[in-house]
């Protein structure tokens, strides 16, 4: 289920007679006068709600001799609110995709043949520097300063700075001169 | 000569509909029937325009008979537009604006049966 139709959904079923037209057709399938009778409500009102419940994909609706006859779309209600939550939204995805573009496009402007240009000076866009040049170090291992300065020495002459930088942004730690790539830094 | 009895009668109508609508609301509102609500609120609405017309009515027209055709013209004029948008959402299918127009148009027509009670059939 999507964000929007989650949204739908739950906006629809914000309504009394809604959830109750929904726990009468949870018991059994039903045509608007049977909804009207039960529920003591006007059939052209059950009318406009089982309209909007369709909408949202609560309920199903079809043709059985003279009457539509509405049931449950238990597919939607089988759902558990977990599902709904963790479901990847469309936003979700549309951002992602965007702040990969980004990055690509600042690594792009920084890194000329795998060597970093400059360290830039805007926060954000140096930090998206700094996560490319960790991933040199390998996860759970401790490395000596030397071996850090060999490594970042191969990204920027000034590796001194780059080191601070990375220590600074909490991607690398630093303890008693041993150096570990921070487990966050993905 | 103007009828205040059957003015004032009529008047009381509309105010008692009215009450009772903004009641029905409350109560739906309270109940979480947020759509019914509005229903009842747009049923209200229809009373209310129908008095403010009578209220004119009364300001401006002299005897009962122009009363009454003033007021008849108006319960045919005013909901000319309602029936069409419920033609044009019969016609597309839409049931949300249909049941709208079709709560108006009632409100009319149980203006009109109480109008005729008080002043008989349209001038």
């Amino acid at each position: 289920m999507t964000e929007d139709e989650a949204l739908r959904l739950f906006k629809c079923l914000a309504d009394r007679s809604r959830l109750q037209i929904l726990k009468s057709l949870a018991r059994e399938d039903m045509y608007v006068e049977q909804l009207a009778g039960r529920l003591d409500l006007t059939p052209p009102t059950v009318s406009f709600h089982l309209k909007k419940l369709l909408e949202s994909g609560a309920v199903r609706c079809e043709k059985s001799q003279y009457y539509m006859m509405y049931s449950l779309q238990r597919e939607v209600f089988d759902l558990s609110m977990l599902d709904i939550l963790t479901a990847q939204s469309e936003d979700a995805e549309q951002q992602a995709a965007r702040d990969a573009a980004y990055r690509q496009k600042v690594l792009d402007a920084f890194f000329e043949y795998g060597k970093l240009k400059s360290i830039p000076v805007q926060r954000k866009k140096e930090r998206i520097i700094l996560e490319e040049v960790v991933k040199a170090f390998e996860p759970d291992r401790d490395y000596a300063e030397r071996e850090v300065n060999l490594l970042l020495a191969d990204y920027y002459d000034d590796f001194c700075t780059l080191r601070r930088d990375l220590v600074a942004e909490k991607l690398l730690t630093r303890d008693h001169g041993v150096y570990r790539r921070a487990l966050r830094a993905e | 000569m103007m009828n205040d009895d059957k003015l004032r009668s009529m008047m009381r109508y509309f105010d008692e509909n009215l009450k009772d609508c903004r009641a029905q609301e409350e109560a739906l509102r309270a109940a979480q029937r947020g759509d019914e609500a509005i229903f009842a609120r747009i049923r209200g609405n229809v009373f209310d325009i129908f008095k403010t017309v009578l209220g004119v009515a009364r300001d401006h027209e002299q005897d009962e008979d122009a009363l009454k055709r003033f007021f008849f013209g108006r319960l045919e004029s005013i909901p000319r537009g309602w029936e069409q948008a419920l033609q044009q959402a019969e016609a597309h299918a839409d049931a949300q604006r249909a049941h709208i127009e079709h709560i108006k148009l009632q409100a009319v027509r149980d203006i009109r049966a109480q109008a005729e009670e008080l002043w008989g059939a349209k001038a």
